[in-house]
């Protein structure tokens, strides 16, 4: 018999079952050992590498990250959640209308004159940030989901993007950052096609989504986006 | 026994919408999650993207976890499938930039032997990882470090039993080749 090959070697260390006669032969065979032994020393070094350990402390700032998208999931899985993301949407309205008032007032102060209070400015960018941040975290989810689903998720899939579509419309009705809002156009016609896909819940209109999202680079765009949110420094008087 | 009740009651706590107990949860099990966040993706910024993306897909799926199976097991399988989403994301990314890691000759001390050995091997064995595709990764870190079946490693991942099996024996010829060199003279 010839000496097992390197997969049954492997398939030994691991203790998975081999058949009998290739067993019997690498009981017999002193080189086929040998060569266990070797695999084994190379595997059992790499067990002892241990991952760097994260510096003391870390747990805390795992859970300030965390925080807020628990709170704003818990707020959403509230069973009266259609008033409650009416009322969402009704602070994102109001937001709006305030930035149209605050930028007449730009517009129509004097030169060199300030406009006062801005601190609610401050307070409404904080809220604007945080709800886009939101809406990106949630649309990063659903589209993961998108490229590892299965055909028969997409109905719900397809729910959540149409949550996202109207999300995605009041994010973009609210900034002036020239890169969010070209993401955020960019990313529309996925979402209204994915929140559309209910009514067509072939394995060929999924594959058709997958393979748009897969050729485009959204997810990609996505993760740059959202951490330069993060970095985003609020101000509150803004040129448009 | 104490701390699987303690557990088992703070899972239960946190299906109720008990947002303390699921950061005792965060708490108890971080640490695990980045552990195994790290061998999969390799760097600490991938890691601590998987770790929070596997709490928050843990925290929206709280109602479906069975009471019965080991809370820590079905965290690892949620890590291991963000894992898989982040490495394929990259692995599609054309832009993808190499990284490449150079220690300057002024920059290495002098160092024994072994030492030098053991450090060659684990960035060799690093490098190495990144070579492997994001199935063949994912599936040896389970396999090797946390001891997964491979049938367990195919349901957890959606591949078939023998996809998976593949997949490890595959990383671990492309890791016997890397890093055959470097195992010489290894304790």
């Amino acid at each position: 018999m010839k000496h097992l090959n390197e997969d049954l070697l492997t398939a030994i260390y691991y203790g998975d079952a081999v058949a009998a006669e290739e067993r019997a032969h690498f009981e017999g065979c002193a080189e086929c050992r040998a060569a266990a032994a070797a695999e084994a020393k190379m595997l059992d070094s790499i067990r002892r590498l241990d991952p760097p350990e994260p510096e003391a402390g870390w747990e805390e700032g795992l859970w300030r990250r965390l925080e807020w998208r628990v709170r704003s999931d818990e707020r959403r899985r509230l069973p009266s959640g259609g008033w409650l993301a009416m009322a969402a949407s009704l602070v994102m309205v109001a937001f709006l209308a305030g930035r149209i008032v605050e930028n007449r007032q730009v517009a129509q102060a004097p030169p060199g004159a300030e406009v006062a209070s801005n601190e609610p400015a401050a307070a409404a960018e904080r809220v604007y940030v945080a709800f886009v941040g939101d809406h990106l975290d949630r649309t990063q989810l659903v589209l993961l989901e998108l490229s590892n689903a299965e055909a028969s998720e997409l109905p719900e899939l397809s729910r959540r993007a149409d949550e996202l579509v109207r999300d995605n419309r009041l994010a973009r009705a609210g900034d002036r950052d020239p890169a969010i809002v070209a993401f955020l156009d960019a990313l529309e016609p996925l979402l209204i096609e994915l929140s559309h896909a209910s009514a067509d819940p072939s394995a060929e209109a999924f594959h058709d989504l997958r393979s748009r999202l897969d050729r485009s680079s959204l997810l990609l765009r996505l993760r740059v986006t959202r951490s330069g949110l993060q970095e985003r420094p609020v101000t509150s008087t803004r040129s448009l | 026994m104490a701390e699987a009740v303690d557990e088992s009651r703070l899972v239960a706590q946190a299906v109720e919408g008990d947002g303390e107990a699921f950061r005792a949860l965060v708490d108890q099990h971080g640490r695990s999650v980045y552990r195994l966040a790290w061998r999969m993706t390799g760097n600490a910024g991938d890691a601590e993207d998987v770790v929070q993306e596997t709490f928050m897909r843990a925290y929206r799926n709280l109602g479906r976890f069975d009471s019965r199976a080991a809370f820590p097991a079905w965290l690892h399988t949620i890590a291991s499938r963000c894992a898989l989403d982040l490495l394929r994301l990259r692995r599609r990314a054309a832009s993808r930039l190499e990284e490449v890691r150079h220690v300057s000759e002024s920059e290495q001390r002098p160092r024994q032997e072994a030492q030098y050995r053991s450090e060659r091997f684990r960035e060799e064995f690093e490098r190495a990882m990144t070579e492997l595709s994001p199935s063949e990764r994912v599936a040896f870190v389970l396999r090797h470090f946390e001891g997964r079946s491979t049938e367990e490693i195919g349901r957890e991942l959606r591949l078939g039993k023998s996809a998976s099996k593949h997949a490890v024996f595959r990383a671990v010829r492309k890791l016997r080749r890397a890093l055959a060199p470097f195992a010489e003279g290894l304790s």
